[in-house]
């Protein structure tokens, strides 16, 4: 009885004076923001470039990584941006999201996603996220990308559109290479019957971008179906060397 | 996994993953794209609903838009046809006769989330579409039904599988949504989520398929008295209608486990299914080829977070508490071991998924040494029987604790415990036990057993000392090492408290006083000593600065079992 009385007490007296959690959600110093100033500087990198077609952080003064540069990259996309470093705890914290069923870590994250994003990209008609095949997404209970593309959506008042549809449970990219990537993930997608979205402002939302095969591919099919722009939008990409 | 509306001829409505299925099987003719969280329609909509067409759409714009969804598609009435989401996939499965009574056996008693669908389905060698259509084939014929993973509150959300309401919320398409906290330890749920459980109607026609008939050889077990007397008051409550929960308080080491075989076997023959549930893995596979050996004419199937998932049905299933949360409405008789053991005690998401797991007036059995004040009073209000299994198998009395007076307190560490003027009466008290027998001293922290390890090395040269904690990469080794008899002292936190028994076993409890000490680990670690026929006796020592309330009841409920075991005459001599 006591024990629940205390319990009961500190959560009261917890609502009066609100706890603020200030911690940093990578590296869990003491930190106002919710990212900490040297977890931004290390990961974040807002001083390097994006590659404009992959998202790749970059050194150099050029628009195109090298891979781009040689034609490797995607080539469908008007424009890609990366929030920061695919590494070290911004990947633990991805990787939480995605693989330990924690797609509320993001909120959090909300402002400084949406800023990057507007930031970075021009306003779209539509946020589509890349879709996960159903058989993943039972396994998970969400989609990451979606869960991303919700939280821009809500913030900026713009709509989301699950028009895409994946047909192929592909292996999980990260166990291929850069040209097995691309095979393993050709006509793995769709565009859902009834979708709309000709002449439309695209945002595409994923989690990680690494080779760029997938969004690739999604803007392959956009674009098929007379998409006017499509702009691709993630939390993690490579960085090349510099 | 998301759900239309569809709807008939009549205008009736129903929720479903696959319209196509409900044309096939109920003339459905119209559906709703796009699909929405089962949790969103059960929520906004009854499936006795009236309304036409064209409002239930303007009603699902509103109801989206009051949840805060991003979503701002038309929704669009569409006939179900060849063009549907899998209707050739439904034609072709559909026919297939056999699957349906096949997979209701195989998902008997479950509560199936869609991850185990996914898994199922690979076990079967089908698509994961078709394990869809046919479990959706159940409901539509009312053998099973889709539950929303979690319900939303007024404030709150609550988990389906085991009832927590600590969930945390995020934004998904459809508005806001959540995750259980509670059972995420074996796959997070989400509420866009739901979980697939067969109705009852649907048990008794398939329930006899693993029903075994044969004649049975007569038990390889050997009762005391006291454990004869146990197992028959215990086949006499559960046949009463007036109490469904029982609670068997015994002596450490009076074989509890064993008094439940007589009931477990009356509960097989009579084709109904029981489960014997422990807190931990190591209790589940130290059990399992036990009541195999004594079931033999049945599978005694294992779940544990530490073998693949088995689909075979069969009524004996050993688990763990935590894949308990599995089942829905399953067993006639849960026999539950350790309820006070951690991670069960005090754990009510655990304790809900036990309940909910146990059939509407099932019968749940309670095995402890040690039962919880919860329990006690559970007894005391007369909501659960008690059963008392005072007497050890081998017909000794449990030896009773003595307390030794230190003035030593667990912070005097190093040299400071070396000058201690308390020390050499330790030391000697330690000694004394450590002549009878191997010695197990138990003190409360990590840190002090590495100080008296080097402590005790010193002082008690000619012994082979060892000291282990649970998280001791070590551990396996020293305690084996201990068990069979290769090393005189072991130092040690509360990991050899339960469960183990050693020939010969003398027992000291440093810091007895201490408050990681409470009534149940001090009966515990007493109950090391005297647990073989060949060595029935022993010494425990309490050492301590005080005589604590948990000492003196610890001393007490081993005296009052001792009074009990020879007032039953359960006593040699």
């Amino acid at each position: 009885m006591a024990s629940i009385f205390f319990t009961k007490a500190k959560e009261i007296t917890k609502l009066i004076w609100y706890e603020e959690n200030d911690n940093c959600r990578l590296c869990g110093k003491k930190s106002i923001e919710a990212v900490c100033q040297s977890c931004r500087e290390e990961y974040f990198r807002t001083e390097l470039r994006r590659c404009v077609s992959c998202g790749k952080l970059t050194g150099n003064e050029f628009t195109h990584c090298q891979d781009c540069q040689a034609g490797k990259g995607p080539k469908g996309l008007s424009k890609v941006t990366a929030v920061g470093y695919y590494d070290g705890a911004w990947k633990e914290f991805i990787h939480n999201i995605k693989y330990k069923g924690q797609p509320y870590l993001l909120i959090a994250l909300t402002d400084y996603l949406t800023s990057w994003a507007v930031k970075q990209l021009p306003p779209p008609d539509m946020i589509v996220p890349v879709p996960l095949h159903p058989n993943r997404l039972a396994q998970r209970g969400f989609n990451q990308a979606e869960v991303l593309a919700s939280i821009l959506g809500r913030n900026l008042g713009i709509s989301v559109q699950d028009n895409l549809v994946r047909f192929e449970d592909t292996r999980p990219q990260i166990s291929f290479g850069r040209y097995e990537r691309i095979n393993n993930i050709r006509n793995a997608f769709g565009l859902k019957p009834h979708a709309n979205i000709a002449e439309k402002i695209i945002w595409l939302v994923d989690d990680v971008i690494t080779t760029g095969a997938t969004i690739d591919e999604c803007a392959r099919i956009l674009r098929n179906n007379k998409a006017k722009a499509i702009y691709a939008f993630c939390l993690g990409a490579g960085k090349e060397g510099y | 996994m998301l759900f239309y509306i569809v709807m008939n001829n009549h205008g009736e409505l129903n929720f479903s993953p696959v319209p196509a299925v409900d044309k096939l099987l109920k003339g459905a003719v119209r559906y709703l794209s796009p699909g929405l969280p089962l949790e969103f329609l059960e929520r906004y909509f009854g499936k006795e609903d009236n309304s036409s067409e064209n409002h239930i759409r303007q009603e699902i714009i509103l109801a989206l838009k009051k949840d805060g969804s991003v979503i701002t598609g038309q929704p669009k009435w569409l006939d179900i046809d060849g063009n549907s989401p899998y209707y050739e996939d439904c034609l072709k499965t559909l026919k297939e006769k056999d699957m349906l009574p096949r997979l209701l056996i195989m998902t008997k008693g479950r509560q199936l989330s869609e991850g185990e669908c996914s898994l199922l389905a690979k076990a079967l060698g089908l698509s994961s579409i078709e394990v869809l259509i046919i479990l959706h084939k159940a409901v539509v014929l009312k053998n099973g039904e889709w539950v929303p993973c979690l319900y939303r509150g007024k404030n709150t959300w609550r988990c389906e599988r085991c009832g927590d309401d600590h969930c945390e919320v995020w934004p998904s398409q459809y508005g806001d949504t959540a995750t259980c906290l509670g059972c995420k330890s074996i796959g997070a749920l989400t509420s866009l989520q739901v979980l697939f459980r067969q109705k009852l109607q649907a048990e008794n026609t398939i329930l006899t398929v693993d029903l075994v008939k044969e004649d049975w050889p007569g038990l390889d077990w050997q009762f005391t008295n006291a454990q004869s007397h146990a197992a028959q008051e215990l086949m006499n409550y559960s046949r009463s209608r007036e109490v469904n929960e029982t609670l068997v308080w015994a002596a450490c080491g009076a074989g509890k486990t064993e008094i439940t075989f007589p009931l477990i076997r009356e509960y097989l023959q009579e084709g109904k299914s029981v489960l014997f549930a422990a807190p931990r893995q190591d209790v589940v596979h130290d059990i399992q080829p036990r009541l195999q050996r004594h079931f033999s004419p049945y599978k005694v199937k294992i779940l544990s977070g530490a073998v693949q998932p088995d689909w075979a049905g069969s009524l004996l299933t050993v688990a763990t508490t935590h894949q308990v949360l599995r089942f829905y409405r399953s067993f006639h008789l849960v026999i539950f071991d350790e309820i006070d053991a951690y991670p069960y005690a005090g754990n009510k998401v655990l304790e809900y998924g036990m309940r909910k797991a146990t059939k509407e007036n099932g019968k749940i059995i309670y095995l402890t040494a040690t039962p919880s004040n919860v329990i006690l009073e559970k007894v005391a209000r007369q909501e659960c029987r008690l059963i008392r299994l005072p007497a050890r198998f081998h017909g000794y009395l449990v030896p009773v604790p003595e307390i030794l007076k230190i003035k030593l307190q667990a912070n005097v560490s190093g040299q400071d415990l070396l000058r201690h003027n308390s020390l050499s009466a330790i030391c000697e008290a330690l000694r004394e036990l450590a002549l009878i027998g191997q010695l197990i001293v138990f003190v409360p922290t990590v840190a002090l057993v590495t100080e008296w390890v080097k402590v005790l090395k010193l002082i008690l040269r000619d012994k082979k000392i060892e000291g282990s904690w649970s998280s001791d990469p070590e551990r396996k080794r020293k305690v084996s090492a201990f068990s069979s008899g290769n090393c005189d002292i072991l130092v040690c936190t509360s990991i050899l408290e339960r469960g183990v028994t050693i020939h010969g076993v003398q027992v000291a409890v440093l810091y007895a006083d201490h408050k990681l000490y409470d009534v149940r680990s001090l009966v515990q670690m007493a109950g090391r000593t005297g647990r073989t026929a060949a060595c029935p006796s022993g010494r425990t020592i309490f050492l301590a600065r005080s005589k604590t309330r948990a000492m003196k009841t610890a001393i007490n409920w081993i005296n009052e079992q001792n009074t009990l075991a020879i007032s039953g005459g359960f006593i040699h001599g």
